[in-house]
């Protein structure tokens, strides 16, 4: 950590006080949804819950940010929606990265057939309004959480993809991949070890900068009422419930309005800090 | 008065590694009129003069010390205001890569007229056409009109170089600026782009001071020279002077470094590195480098006239060469 | 040395399609190297030296000819045997070692992929290595990052060495550099191949360095071999007007210079001219002596004293 802090990278990177609050909004949240059970006040109204003599509570010291027409404490369920949005990000990335970077990394690097299959599919996928895509699979599966990971998954490869893919096309004419070719390397070793490594700091900030999108597309399935179903917390449904309550009732849906833009607002900062810091174009 | 004049200029940068003293009191003055080059390795400073001298360091975090003045007003208070009147009318500039300094999306003669109405030469576009065609003309252009309406893209190197000399030149400023001119080209036309720089030079009266790392270009284009070393001058003299009885240890070295074309002997590399300007050798910033080095060397050298206008800054100026 | 040629090339051709028309980058020129020597190849951008260069190494594909290596023909895809025998030094100190990859991990690439040496000795022979260009094994983890321009292109040395090939194209070694940093790596170079016997392939732009390095040089124009011979016959005799327009075009430091470069006089049009096609001479737009021959007939390379050739029609010092 020590050594972290005297870096070169960090000091680049703390240059703006912005990404660093950002960096710190975004472990600040990552750490309360771990420890959510221990500190959210009511864990019991994440399920089915109703307290009818507390329904429509303005937020005050009892319920932080107020309570909905159930009775059930919005910050409780906030916390316990950004574990969703967390986990579903993550896990989106986890799934497009590795298949996007593959597929990127052999179209750019043996071009002709290889290449034509892999980003006409791409440019198939891109052409679809991503939300519209996502719409459309989610209305045919069933909303749960593992289908929503998968729906955002599929419209989100084809991004790393081309990304891979440009970073790849041109990286192949460095000197040092023509120079490790007579040095007798493998394709693999020329992907793996010589070309990959180029792309991470790109890799890094783009996946950064989608989180915000994801955390975001998660919320507008959510308004939509195709996220999370109920009674899991989800803020999108939260914001989209709580507009039948505007404006007396404004806690209800402002409380997981705000909590949504400032996760995507974190992690935009974050992304911002880390391409000045890595120095790339996404 | 000199046309162009800094007094110990410095300047700094606060970097992760701490303060980086780059510039150290540079001293350097160009007459009305005359041709001098700045000449030294990579990483000596001599881009950095250039651009301090342009105010190209304001909006940065260098920190700037001294005094650079233009016939007879300093620059380094100027506003941006007084810029505009100064950059691009009496200061010319010409940069290493002519189709790097174009811009792409506009064609050479919407970027040409453009200089020439902001210099107060021409009101109307036509007006700064019928300049335009004039001035490049006057640079071996055969077809001026192609090459106005052509994008950068489609200009072979040479003609965009002839293209930029152009720029820099048409509103007769009093001083050129050129930094290492056609140096990202190919011998053939770096050699006419100096050709070219010298004839209009001298035909408009204007002061050159070009910026370079080669010092055959130095010896066949200008008349007076400083060679830098660490962010100081080490040596100034006249051309002849310099190339045929160089006093500084390190302007001896340089010569010596350079292959020559008769192939007499294999050029002769200088031991060391350029220092680390955070960590910068107190002293004559050589002297980690100097085989004539010794314990006087520590403290900063006297500046010794050896009069002609030559002069060096080392304890040993006669140091057998 | 021996007379037969360690490496020929016949023919050889590269194009290129570019919007339907026909580039050539390399049209069909011949060369012999020995053994033990260095070869210059010359020329300015877009002469094709370093499609040269490529093709030899196996980096790219011929269009037409032949790279011909101790007697057999080469192609790209070729054995690791082979390979390993031909190594390059680029121009680029900044691209040609991979940032991410300390100098330890690009040095033992060779050494891992031809089985140089077993599996144990890896780390030893890369600070032999290192210790043979002059370098310190505490470089060994270091990222390139924290190399100078020499050290880069000291260490892209130490790779070409691993292999312990015959031949090593120099594509601008020292281009890059700051003279008095070129003039270390030169002196390196020099020495190296006394000691391994190497077969230099030097590839620049600049005269003044072929002058001081290369036995034989061979000048290029688009894509053609204009002119070719022992370095001291060229420069003091060039035969074709292109080597005597590039001679005198390099800025020199001393007057012994000035009074070997050729006078030429320039045509401000000259460079104007690099946009006109010719069918014959491709330096006819650019040429002063062009005559109607120029432009219609391709010359030959033509011998007019033993070793030394030129491809002109009207060759200086001939009529």
């Amino acid at each position: 950590m020590r050594r972290l802090f005297r870096s070169r990278a960090w000091y680049k990177f703390s240059r703006s006080w912005l990404s660093v609050a950002g960096l710190a909004t975004i472990l600040v949240i990552a750490l309360v949804t771990v420890v959510a059970p221990l500190i959210a006040p009511f864990p019991e109204h994440v399920g089915i819950f109703v307290d009818f003599r507390n329904t429509e509570q303005p937020p005050g010291w009892l319920y932080f940010f107020g309570t909905d027409d159930n009775g059930r404490d919005i910050f409780t369920r906030v916390l316990y929606a950004y574990r969703v949005s967390f986990a579903v990000g993550l896990l989106v990335l986890a799934i497009a990265v590795p298949v996007g970077v593959i597929l990127g990394l052999l179209a750019g690097y043996y071009g002709g057939l290889v290449d034509t299959v892999i980003m006409r599919t791409t440019d198939v996928f891109l052409a679809l309004p991503p939300l519209v895509l996502a719409m459309a699979i989610m209305g045919y599966l069933q909303p749960s959480l593992f289908n929503i990971m998968l729906a955002i998954s599929v419209m989100w490869w084809p991004w790393y993809t081309r990304l891979i893919y440009n970073l790849t096309r041109s990286l192949r004419h460095e000197g040092y991949v023509q120079a490790a070719k007579v040095s007798g390397a493998s394709d693999l070793h020329i992907l793996l070890k010589e070309i990959l490594p180029n792309c991470v700091p790109s890799l890094l900030t783009k996946m950064a900068f989608d989180m915000s999108f994801v955390i975001l597309m998660i919320a507008a399935l959510g308004f939509v009422g195709l996220g999370m179903q109920p009674p899991t917390p989800d803020l999108g449904r939260m914001v989209a419930e709580g507009v039948r309550f505007m404006p007396f009732d404004w806690w209800m849906s402002v409380f997981p309005g705000l909590a949504i833009l400032i996760l995507v607002l974190a992690f935009n900062l974050f992304g911002d800090g880390l391409r000045d810091m890595l120095d790339v174009d996404v | 008065m000199a046309l162009l004049e800094t007094t110990d200029l410095h300047v700094r940068f606060e970097l992760f590694e701490g303060m980086s003293h780059v510039l150290n009191g540079v001293n350097l003055k160009v007459e009305r009129g005359e041709r001098v080059a700045v000449v030294g390795e990579s990483g000596c400073g001599k881009s950095l003069t250039a651009r301090a001298v342009l105010g190209l360091l304001r909006h940065t975090n260098a920190q700037i010390d001294g005094s650079v003045r233009f016939d007879g007003s300093e620059l380094l208070s100027l506003s941006e205001r007084g810029w505009r009147s100064i950059r691009g009318r009496r200061i010319g500039m010409i940069f290493q890569d002519p189709t790097a300094a174009l811009n792409p999306t506009f064609t050479v003669g919407d970027q040409l007229f453009k200089v020439i109405i902001r210099g107060g030469r021409a009101r109307t576009k036509r007006r700064a056409r019928e300049i335009a065609r004039e001035a490049l003309r006057h640079t071996a252009i055969a077809d001026p009109d192609r090459v106005l309406n052509a994008y950068p893209f489609q200009l072979s190197g040479g003609l965009a170089q002839r293209v930029l000399i152009t720029m820099a030149l048409v509103n007769e400023p009093e001083l050129v600026l050129a930094d290492e001119p056609g140096s990202a080209l190919d011998v053939t036309v770096q050699e006419q782009t100096l050709r070219l720089m010298r004839a209009l030079g001298d035909e408009l009266g204007a002061a050159v001071l070009i910026i370079t790392h080669n010092l055959g270009v130095v010896r066949e284009f200008a008349q007076r020279v400083y060679v830098m070393y660490a962010g100081s001058i080490v040596e100034e003299a006249d051309v002849d002077t310099l190339f045929h009885a160089p006093r500084h240890p390190y302007t001896r070295a340089l010569l010596e470094a350079v292959p020559r074309l008769t192939g007499e002997m294999l050029p002769q590399p200088i031991e060391g590195v350029v220092p680390d300007y955070t960590a910068a050798p107190v002293g004559c910033r050589f002297h980690p480098r100097c085989p004539h080095a010794q314990p006087a060397c520590q403290e900063p050298p006297p500046v010794v006239d050896l009069g002609g206008g030559h002069r060096v800054a080392c304890v040993l100026p006669e140091a057998a060469p | 040395m021996s007379t037969a040629p360690v490496l020929s090339v016949r023919g050889l051709s590269k194009y290129y399609r570019v919007k339907g028309t026909r580039v050539d980058a390399l049209a069909g020129i011949d060369l012999d190297i020995r053994r033990g020597e260095t070869m210059a190849i010359v020329g300015e951008s877009g002469s094709g030296k370093t499609t040269l260069g490529n093709l030899i190494l196996g980096l790219e594909r011929a269009s037409a000819g032949q790279v011909i290596f101790e007697g057999a023909p080469l192609q790209m895809r070729r054995s690791s045997a082979l390979r390993r025998r031909i190594q390059v030094v680029q121009q680029n100190p900044f691209s040609t070692l991979n940032p991410k990859r300390t100098v330890r991990a690009t040095i033992e690439l060779p050494l891992r992929a031809y089985k140089m040496v077993s599996r144990d000795r890896y780390r030893a022979r890369v600070g032999e290595l290192l210790d043979i260009v002059g370098m310190s094994s505490t470089h060994m983890n270091r990222y390139p990052a924290a190399l100078s321009g020499g050290q880069r292109q000291r260490v892209a040395l130490a790779r070409a060495l691993a292999s312990e090939p015959e031949i090593i194209v120099l594509d601008e070694p020292t281009s890059a550099l700051d003279v008095s940093v070129q003039a270390r790596v030169l002196a390196l170079l020099v020495e190296l191949q006394r000691t391994f016997d190497l077969t230099y392939i030097f590839i620049t732009h600049d005269l003044s360095v072929v002058r001081n390095i290369a036995r034989r040089v061979s000048v290029m124009y688009r894509g053609r071999v204009v002119e070719s011979g022992p370095t001291e016959s060229v420069f003091a005799a060039p035969r074709h007007r292109y080597t005597s327009m590039l001679l005198s075009s390099i800025p020199v430091v001393s007057d012994a210079e000035l009074a070997v470069k050729p006078s030429w006089t320039w045509d401000p049009g000259a460079i104007e001219g690099q946009g006109l096609h010719s069918d014959g001479c491709p330096f006819a737009p650019r040429c002063p002596h062009a005559v109607d021959a120029c432009w219609s007939d391709v010359p030959e390379l033509e011998s007019l004293e033993t070793a030394h050739l030129a491809a002109c029609h009207r060759p200086a010092g001939s009529s």
